[in-house]
């Protein structure tokens, strides 16, 4: 064997490769309209949505207002009301409707459903709580809309950032939990305006399977420091064997405080969220069916808005990527994008490649605001 | 084959030899090229076989056809042939130098070392004097490292022992493997997933801009390697024979590392990990052709780019999910792995 | 004199190996060098062949030191048979010969015909054309030992540098092997220095025999001058005796442990035949 013809071949047949490769990519100039690439190609609608508002949280209904308006355009429907809302039982039936997970005791304590894969839904007496120690955005953002609707501030506005009663709320009633960076990460910023980083108590993880249980016993100690009510509120879903479950449950346990597990996965599950919230922090019934029923009416205007531009015609396709390029697959943004009228059989957490998108023909197509990736990755024109 | 007496024997030997090693390496070579034409019409946006010859001859006219074939398909296969070609020949290097069977890129870590180095780049930024070739760079400089580091702590003075090497493979992946969980605790979601997506090898976002991304290092480090393979015969039965025999066993050393890092560092660049193939392909070729690197060499060039479009092809196309390639490799590669170490523990482990 | 060795000296890791070693080989010569486990034999061989570094001192060849000079250019005159001999991937027997022809690619007057007629002859001589087209790990110890001879001829040496040719073979083997080196030095007037254990063959098939001993050289001269008992007492610690067989020449018969050299320093205890 000849190495050095060998070599000379295989060196001659990369540069082929890479002559033809520029020729094949650099000749479509000359055709001279400008071609589309990429995602580009499939004409479809792009729309960037905030991570945190795509999951079961009050600010979900912002995010379904903001796909419709980007998707389809105005809403209007300004005229109907919650009891057009009402009238329509395929809507309510479905979104409107929950079974509480709160109930008021004759003591003035709570009975909250409290749920973890460790150990199924429980019933625990908590009482109206002074002081919270909170793992999730979703019970941070529902006091928020809450401390707003008792302002009457419009949530996510500059007013509701800047008003007093909301903040002084907020920081009142927070006393720590979550990273507190991963607020500020996250542009949280009706948390960061509010609640101080000096004075939070900052469990140091963002989810509770890693939870450190002295540094959680230590903080409800100086949570409830004076007589005050503490209450430890995080989801229970990770919670998932007992030793889970100890290191959440033994600081409340043990420093007299109480806690409670839940986490909504579905548009009811919000409602009935809040209505939880409102109660264990003393909310008055008014103010939370007020919030409630808003949310309700914003929602229908889009329901009814969605069923008279979709009504007759096959779904359009919605593909929903994540920043490490693969599809989503979770169920709340099918939830929201099935709400919207759109086939979501492309959400099935697989990485899509180009040829396949282009086959399928997404008609919307969206990312996460906080997606870092190019706009050349991201819509795949890297050609 | 009956017995050489003569030097006409002999030469007669030889030319059989040779004619049979042309024979299989151009056999590979044609094989490429037709799985090529092949893959060329499979895919997962519909075009029929006479489209893709239509369009190709221009006498077809489907706009988005003709973007999809051109733009999409024909560089995803390109750059999965040269991915091939460079970890295959990269393991074959590597097992001749440290004169182990075993030896590839991830299984020494030396890919996860690459993707470490990539992704700083992607996530902080880091090599950004290096212009586009930031993260190829990147990748190029860790894999060194990571090679140099391997060699290091494997070689002694009296060779370099499989466990050692292996040891010191698992070592340095969990290193990088510590290394990139520190940064996933450190830095926010997002940038953390585009690392996730160099840990996990895949032709997904392959473009033109990758091909020629890669092509430029990845035909140097071959280059390198395919007039070296004298020397990788020499240094593949021994480091002191090989000297013994006029090898400049510590240039070598260094070219070699240098060959592989380039080829390595350009694959991972642009498709992330892709396990297990440097351990394979060389493997194969070696129990068909024999251990001569003279014919091994081109073998894997042809051979491995062959593997990774036809493993590109099934991970896209067969299955109801699209599969990222480097989920495939591992599967296939992890049970060939253990085959290889229990087959050949005799000579592995004394 | 083809080769000589001046003044060299050897440590590693600060230890000194080899002191002062001074000799010379000429061509065709067989020289024998013996000496206890761990007295630098195989070290001596090393630094001949430019593979370590001497301290101080230096090889030369035809008066040219080796010291300095390509890797290539050193393999070109001397060949060197190492000890082991394992092999990790099953190179043909033709492919694992063709390898000694590495130092002369691509200098001037080399040709593809002239690797292949050194090839034929080196597999001939040492005659393993038998199985030109065997991987060398199928082979017997003794034939393989032949492929790394035929190995090293192909490089076409001056010198030939053998460690332990005859380990692990058996008697039989041992004997052809070593009639198969006394007959290249005569024909090809290649010098061959061999490291060996074996003390009877080293009597029998060396022109001349070094014994190394206290990191320098003990002995050195024509064979029957050196193999005595008294050399082999001091230097092995052993009772031999040595006489001349008429039909093969010297015979060394080793008869026991040296009872009164037992526990007396090295170099010490001399007595009387």
């Amino acid at each position: 064997m000849n190495q050095k013809i060998l070599a000379a071949a295989i060196v001659a047949l990369l540069a082929v490769a890479a002559v033809g490769a520029l020729a094949l990519s650099g000749g479509d100039g000359g055709d001279g309209a400008e071609q589309k690439k990429g995602l580009y190609r499939l004409d479809a609608r792009v729309s960037m949505v905030d991570m945190g508002r795509c999951s079961a949280t009050p600010g979900v209904v912002a995010t379904i207002e903001q796909i419709y308006e980007d998707y389809y355009g105005e809403i209007g429907h300004g005229s109907l009301t919650l009891s057009d809302a009402k009238g329509d039982s395929e809507f309510w039936n479905q979104y409107c409707v929950w079974d509480p997970i709160v109930s008021k005791r004759a003591d003035g304590a709570l009975d909250v459903k409290s749920t973890t894969k460790a150990k199924g839904t429980e019933t625990v007496v908590v009482p109206v709580a002074d002081n919270v120690l909170v793992m999730g955005t979703m019970f941070v953002e529902c006091m928020y809309f809450l401390a707003c609707t008792e302002a009457g501030v419009e949530p996510y506005s500059e007013e509701s950032f800047l008003d007093e009663r909301v903040s002084g709320y907020l920081k009142s009633v927070i006393a720590g939990g979550l990273k507190y960076s991963y607020y500020e990460d996250n542009d949280t910023v009706f948390l960061t305006y509010a609640v101080d980083k000096s004075s939070y108590l900052d469990l140091g993880v963002t989810s509770v399977q890693s939870m450190d249980p002295e540094k959680l016993a230590d903080a409800l100690k100086t949570a409830s420091a004076g007589g005050k009510s503490a209450l430890y509120l995080a989801s229970g879903l990770r919670i998932v064997s007992q030793d889970h479950y100890d290191n959440n449950t033994g600081p409340a346990r043990k420093t007299g405080s109480s806690f409670a597990f839940f986490s909504p996965s579905d548009i009811p599950g919000v409602f009935q969220a809040i209505e939880c919230i409102g109660a264990l922090l003393g909310f008055d019934d008014s103010v939370v069916s007020d919030m409630i029923e808003s949310l309700q009416l914003r929602l229908y205007r889009v329901y009814a808005a969605v069923q008279e531009e979709t009504g007759g015609k096959a779904p359009v396709k919605a593909y929903f990527e994540n920043t490490s390029g693969s599809a989503l697959s979770s169920e709340m943004p099918k939830i929201i994008l099935r709400f919207l009228g759109f086939d979501t059989s492309l959400l099935d957490g697989a990485e899509h490649d180009l040829e396949s998108l282009l086959a399928q023909k997404p008609g919307l197509i969206l990312f996460y605001t906080n997606d870092k990736r190019p706009e050349s990755e991201r819509m795949r024109t890297d050609t | 084959m009956e017995g050489i007496e003569s030097l006409e024997d002999m030469r007669r030997y030889q030319r059989g030899a040779g004619r049979r090693a042309a024979t299989t390496v151009a056999a590979s070579a044609a094989f490429l090229a037709a799985l090529f034409f092949v893959t060329l019409t499979i895919g997962n946006y519909g075009i029929s076989l006479g489209d893709v010859f239509g369009i190709l001859l221009g006498s077809v006219r489907d706009d988005t056809a003709e973007y999809v074939l051109k733009d999409v398909r024909i560089p995803r296969l390109l750059c999965a042939v040269i991915v091939g070609s460079a970890l295959s020949t990269s393991g074959l290097a590597m097992q001749s130098m440290f004169k182990n069977p075993m030896a590839s890129p991830s299984v020494l870590g030396i890919s996860s070392g690459a993707a470490f180095g990539a992704s700083l780049a992607l996530a902080f930024g880091a090599g950004s004097f290096l212009g586009s070739f930031a993260v190829p760079g990147m990748a190029f400089i860790f894999c060194f490292l990571t090679m140099g580091a391997v060699y290091l702590i494997a070689h002694t003075k009296y060779g370099v022992a499989s466990v050692t090497l292996l040891l010191a493979g698992i070592a340095m992946g969990a290193f990088f493997g510590g290394l990139t969980s520190l940064m996933q605790y450190m830095v926010r979601d997002d940038v953390l997933a585009s690392i996730v997506y160099w840990t996990m090898g895949s032709f997904n976002n392959c473009g033109w801009t990758s091909f020629k991304l890669a092509i430029l290092p990845i035909a140097a480090g071959i280059a390198i390697m395919m007039l070296s393979v004298r020397e990788l015969n020499l240094i593949s039965s021994g480091e002191d024979q090989a000297s013994n025999m006029g090898v400049n066993v510590k240039r070598l050393r260094i070219m070699m590392i240098v060959a592989a890092s380039l080829s390595v560092g350009g694959s991972v660049a642009i498709s992330g990990v892709i396990g297990f193939v440097g351990l394979i392909v060389p493997h194969i070729f070696r129990m068909i052709a024999g251990p001569n690197h003279a014919v091994l060499m081109p073998l894997c060039v042809f051979g491995g780019g062959a593997f990774m479009l036809l493993m590109d092809t099934v991970a896209k196309s067969a299955f109801e999910m699209i599969l990222p390639v480097g989920v495939l490799t591992s599967l296939v590669g992890a049970p060939f792995f253990i085959y290889v170490m229990r087959a050949r523990k005799k000579e592995l482990w004394g | 004199m083809k080769l000589e060795v001046e003044g060299l000296c050897f440590s590693y890791s600060g230890k000194p190996v080899l002191e002062g070693i001074t000799f010379s080989a000429g061509v065709g010569e067989v020289v024998g060098i013996i000496g206890q486990n761990g007295c630098g034999k195989t070290t001596l061989l090393s630094c001949i062949n430019a593979l370590y570094a001497p301290s101080s001192g230096e090889a030369r060849i035809d008066g040219v030191s080796i010291r300095g000079m390509p890797k290539r250019d050193v393999a070109k005159k001397i060949a060197f048979v190492t000890q082991s001999a394992n092999i990790t991937f099953p190179f043909t027997v033709f492919d694992t010969v063709m390898m000694g022809r590495y130092p002369w690619v691509g200098f001037e007057g080399n040709s593809r015909e002239r690797d292949l007629e050194a090839v034929y002859r080196a597999m001939r001589d040492t005659g393993v054309l038998d199985f030109a087209d065997r991987p060398v790990n199928e082979l017997s110890g003794g034939e393989r030992r032949r492929v790394m001879i035929a190995r090293a001829l192909a490089q076409e040496p001056e010198v030939l540098l053998l460690d332990e040719p005859t380990l692990h073979l058996d008697i039989s083997h041992q004997f052809d092997l070593m009639e198969l080196v006394r007959g290249l030095a005569a024909e090809k007037g290649i010098t061959v220095l061999i490291v060996t254990h074996d003390i009877v063959l080293a009597a029998r098939y060396c022109g001349r025999v070094m014994i190394l001993k206290d990191r320098g050289i003990y002995r050195i001269g024509d064979t029957e001058k050196i193999m005595l008992s008294d050399n082999l007492r001091d230097a092995f610690f052993i009772d031999a005796d040595v006489s001349r067989d008429e039909r093969f020449g010297i015979s060394v018969l080793i008869v026991g442990r040296d009872k009164r050299g037992e526990g007396d320093p090295p170099g010490g205890g001399c007595g009387g035949g």
